[in-house]
């Protein structure tokens, strides 16, 4: 058996038991590297659930808003949700459990042992920018082809950058249905020693703010990063907000700096680092930099990481009279 | 048919240059999009198409309409363009929106001044698509990928030189600047023309049967298939701020010190905010709603306010979806259910 059909034989079973009323999962996308998150509400129906390495898409969000939605309806029965859950969607439903946005009992999380999914723009980028029309894994080999060409790249290389740091992704912090198949292909880990946030703290005030603005300069405002962000659930977005308005309409510097600059610290102890951000935003901004660079402080400064469990606190609940003081700086 | 070999595109793009501002295809940051260039060697030559939508040279996703010195309280005009311009390397998909753009923005008979400004002083040459991408489904939407339609001049590429045709006045004025560059073509140039013309039809083959679709839609406002499409859906912007004819802006006054300014910014339907009303009412609640409303718009509505679809088939809210939403699966639905 393989981990698909080991997903739909889990998820037949608590459909056609009634344990959950919809199942989340991925289905067979329209681009040879995209999958397209499915909502199952008939047993008949899991074929259409797949997995393989670009179910890139968090599905946290989705499970957020049916369960919002559904409890929204006066006197409806509770919604139970079966999520076909790798371990980044697992970490963002630990944090929406911690920030009372999610109810640990109105899910039950099919644990998927993931291998790291593929990065778009690196397949892109190894096919020279060619429409690429087969991708083709298996094993620790990924197969690009197109018209007139056919390459074979090693998996290692077109892992997501999130992926190559994620630790025991086998490994859920939230489980009850477990998918006990495996791939056959083991994903590299390398230990995140967050060299480049470390490199990029070296700069200047004045060099760092340059790095920025070549980047978020070419940003059109989709919000894609915003809306595919498993945390970013408020109902009332600050960038949207018109009493009082907090930025311009435009896509000028000013506004869309503002609006990154926001949105990324609204961030700070709260982002699973899933990638979602990153392989959501159509300009292939470097988006994930700067929530690593939270991350980062988080673990620093207060020997703290996301997703790790639901019964703890999150970062910004707690506070400890040790805690240090040192990032404080007095007004001059 | 007369040709320009490729060895002498330089010096046909430098001639151009003496004459008007260029826009071409470059690369900015990962990207290709249409930019001004001051040489030809920024121009890209080899791409499918460009990854924004070229129709933002004329209708920018932000511009200021007027700005106030409340001081002085004297309106500024934004300032005119004083060259004319050319855009060249636009494909025939993109050409084609900016005739549906035409339509929007003379409503009524009254000319929008700031995209008119734009688009009456811009000259397109248009590059024929002789390597089509899978997801381009132009021809389901009555164009193809050697459509002239909206073209001013239109290339094709053959092996070592590009056939060039004027196709309108403004078009052929062009073709006597540039006519010291061009050579008759050979038979055997010919040949490959209509050879590769064939070849790039045949090449798309991304097809979605529309024929009666607008007709049909009519009666589906409340049919129960619009429960399905949008649960995917994040309510992103990147498939309209992609899209060549999508076209919804927002309009806002911003003041700074003494500066009012009114500036005009694209706005998409995706939006919770798009249809938000300041009584607090919003006719379009949920993204069912407002994914419906993006169908409707581009198949229904369009067609029966200006007779045609308002979708170009260039594929770019296919590729660029964060979730895969592709709107051949819709469209496809769409037809299958029962109306």
């Amino acid at each position: 058996m393989s981990i698909e059909q080991n997903i739909r034989e889990i998820s037949r079973k608590l459909l056609s038991d009634g344990v959950v009323d919809l199942i989340i999962g991925y289905g067979q996308g329209t681009l040879p590297y995209a999958t397209t998150p499915v909502f199952i509400r008939n047993a008949d129906d899991v074929e259409q659930l797949i997995w393989n390495p670009c179910c890139t898409n968090n599905l946290a969000l989705y499970v957020r808003r049916e369960l919002e939605q559904a409890n929204k309806k006066k006197d409806a029965r509770p919604l139970k949700i079966g999520v076909v859950t790798k371990k980044c969607d697992a970490k963002a439903m630990v944090e929406l459990i911690r920030e009372n946005q999610l109810k640990r009992e109105s899910i039950v999380v099919i644990a998927v042992p993931c291998s790291g999914m593929l990065d778009k723009a690196k397949l892109h980028k190894r096919a020279g920018d060619r429409e690429l029309l087969r991708v083709e894994v298996s094993g620790s080999e990924v197969i690009l082809a197109g018209r007139g060409f056919e390459i074979k790249v090693n998996r290692d290389e077109v892992l997501r950058d999130n992926c190559l740091v994620c630790k025991d992704p086998e490994s859920l912090p939230i489980a009850d249905e477990i998918v006990v198949e495996k791939d056959d292909y083991k994903k590299p880990y390398v230990e995140d020693d967050f060299s480049d946030v470390k490199e990029h703290e070296k700069l200047s005030p004045q060099e760092r703010w340059a790095v920025f603005r070549a980047e978020f300069e070419n940003c059109i405002r989709c919000y894609a990063c915003r809306n595919a962000c498993p945390m970013c659930y408020c109902s009332e977005c600050f960038a949207e907000c018109s009493q009082p308005r907090w930025l311009g309409g435009s896509v000028e510097l000013k506004d869309v700096l503002f609006f990154q600059i926001v949105r990324v610290l609204h961030q700070a102890g709260r982002c699973v680092d899933c990638g979602a951000c990153a392989a959501a935003c159509p300009m292939d901004l470097d988006i994930r930099k700067y929530t690593r660079k939270l991350n980062y402080d988080a673990l620093n400064i207060f020997r703290f990481e996301t997703g790790v469990s639901p019964d703890d606190k999150p970062l910004l609940a707690t506070f400890s009279i040790d805690d240090t003081q040192e990032f404080i700086t007095e007004p001059e | 048919m007369k040709l320009i070999k490729k060895n002498r595109l330089k010096d046909f793009l430098n001639t151009l240059m003496n004459y008007y501002d260029v826009f071409a295809p470059v690369l900015k940051h990962k990207k290709i999009r249409f930019q001004k260039i001051s040489t030809p060697e920024e121009v890209i030559l080899e791409y499918s198409n460009t990854h924004n939508k070229p129709t933002e040279l004329f209708f920018p996703q932000c511009e200021v309409l007027f700005e106030v010195d409340l001081k002085e309280n004297i309106p500024e005009q934004p300032p005119k363009p004083d060259k004319p311009v050319i855009v060249f390397g636009i494909r025939p998909c993109d050409a084609r929106s900016l005739q549906i753009l035409d339509k929007v923005f003379h409503w009524d008979g009254v000319d929008d001044p700031y995209y008119f400004a734009r688009r009456n002083n811009a000259i397109l040459i248009v590059m024929g698509c002789t390597e089509p991408r899978s997801t381009c489904f132009c021809t389901s939407v009555g164009s193809g990928p050697m459509d002239h339609n909206g073209a001013d001049l239109f290339l094709t590429e053959l092996p070592e030189a590009y056939a060039i045709e004027p196709v309108s006045e403004k078009g052929k004025a062009v073709f006597e600047q540039v006519n010291d560059l061009l050579e008759d073509a050979t038979e055997g140039e010919l040949k490959s023309l209509a050879e590769l013309t064939r070849r790039a039809e045949q090449m798309i083959d991304s097809e979605v049967n529309l024929n009666g679709l607008s007709d049909k839609l009519r009666g589906m406002f409340d049919h129960p298939v619009w429960d399905e499409f949008h649960l995917s859906c994040i309510g992103c912007g990147t498939c309209t701020y992609l899209c060549p004819t999508c076209h919804c802006f927002d309009i806002l006054d911003e003041k700074k010190g003494n500066y009012v300014r009114r500036i005009r910014f694209w706005d998409c339907c995706m939006y919770p905010y798009f249809t938000l009303q300041s009584s607090g009412h919003n006719p379009r609640p949920t993204q069912k709603q407002r994914v419906r409303q993006r169908v409707m718009h581009k198949f229904q509505y369009f067609v029966e306010n200006f007779g045609e679809i308002a979708c170009v088939g260039c594929g770019r809210c296919i590729l660029n979806c964060p979730v895969n939403l592709d709107i051949r699966s819709i469209l496809k639905r769409l037809m299958e259910v029962k109306g």
